[in-house]
């Protein structure tokens, strides 16, 4: 089912939100933002299940684009794809990291989601990590001195469900790891069995910084 | 679209979903209860078993294409230990009464 306008859904959205003094479809893809506080910004739209270079390249090619939104929460994005918006200085994300961007003092280009920026510093200032690779949205590739690869997927929800897990596998799988970063996650014991019937380790942030130093 | 009319299309999905369980229940929660326009995502908890998890996902990914859904789907037992759905202050909409 193709979304009939995702530029005005998602205008409509912005148009509710605190710091939007107005926001513009100006045309199926595209949504002008006047802030009330910081500078406007333009949001170029899509909407599909997998974000890969070909959905947004006429987007990270238009000048005017700031912020390249998915609609779609339950999405993957590509490794390639992040790295074509990136390489064009522009920010990505969906409606939830669209409305962040909207609330900062930032400009909107600059956007990272909190959730990655904190990650990414993490794993780079490990000791046994000497590379960090996105492979796509949410798994990274972390390449460790003289031990194989730690593919892990970040899951950010509160209460971590068995399906949760299998979905995750579906969607990114194969993967070693599934990192729970949300610090007040809870997972189910249901979620704790489908991970090892998977052969998938499930860790909270702590144990997985101590899983990285062994094999 | 305000969020009984929300509730009203999120219920004809749920009605929609076929070889439906008996112990099937679709909930709304979070800030799309209060204003679905203004909400960055729609979460739903759907709790059924096990089996029917990835059959939900398929009947709603048209839909994930339309809204930000954000989905939780969990058995009722998880539904228990965690206090998901009571914790959340969900509100079910399909089935009703």
């Amino acid at each position: 089912m193709p979304h009939a306008n995702p530029a005005q859904f998602v205008a409509n959205g912005l148009a509710k939100h605190d710091e939007v003094a107005q926001a513009t479809a100006l045309d199926s893809q595209i949504v002008e933002v006047g802030r009330k506080q910081y500078p406007d910004f333009i949001v170029g739209v899509v909407s599909t299940a997998r974000v890969d270079p070909g959905a947004i390249e006429d987007l990270v090619r238009d000048e005017r684009v700031d912020f390249v939104c998915n609609i779609p929460r339950e999405a993957v994005w590509s490794g390639e794809a992040i790295d074509l918006v990136k390489a064009h200085g522009k920010a990505w994300g969906g409606v939830g990291d669209l409305f962040s961007a909207a609330a900062g003092k930032e400009p909107a280009r600059e956007f990272v989601r909190r959730e990655y920026e904190f990650i990414e510093r993490i794993f780079e200032q490990h000791s046994a990590v000497v590379r960090v690779e996105r492979v796509c949205d949410r798994v990274y590739r972390l390449h460790r001195c003289a031990k194989p690869p730690v593919e892990v997927v970040l899951v950010n929800e509160y209460d971590l469900t068995a399906d949760h897990v299998r979905t995750a596998w579906d969607r990114y799988g194969p993967f070693s790891d599934i990192l729970a970063n949300n610090p007040n996650c809870r997972f189910s014991s249901e979620a704790a069995d489908a991970a090892q019937e998977l052969g998938v380790k499930l860790l909270m942030l702590r144990p997985f910084m101590g899983r990285l130093n062994r094999q | 679209m305000t969020t009984e009319d929300l509730l009203e299309t999120l219920a004809g999905i749920a009605r929609d979903m076929p070889d439906p369980s008996p112990e099937m229940r679709w909930c709304l929660f979070g800030s799309a209860l209060r204003n679905p326009v203004g909400a960055a995502d729609f979460d739903l908890a759907i709790v059924c078993r096990a089996d029917r998890a990835r059959a939900v996902r398929e009947h709603l990914a048209p839909w994930c294409l339309v809204w930000p859904l954000h989905l939780t789907i969990l058995t009722p037992e998880e539904d228990a230990a965690l206090g998901f759905t009571e914790g959340q202050a969900a509100r079910q909409f399909y089935p009703v009464g």
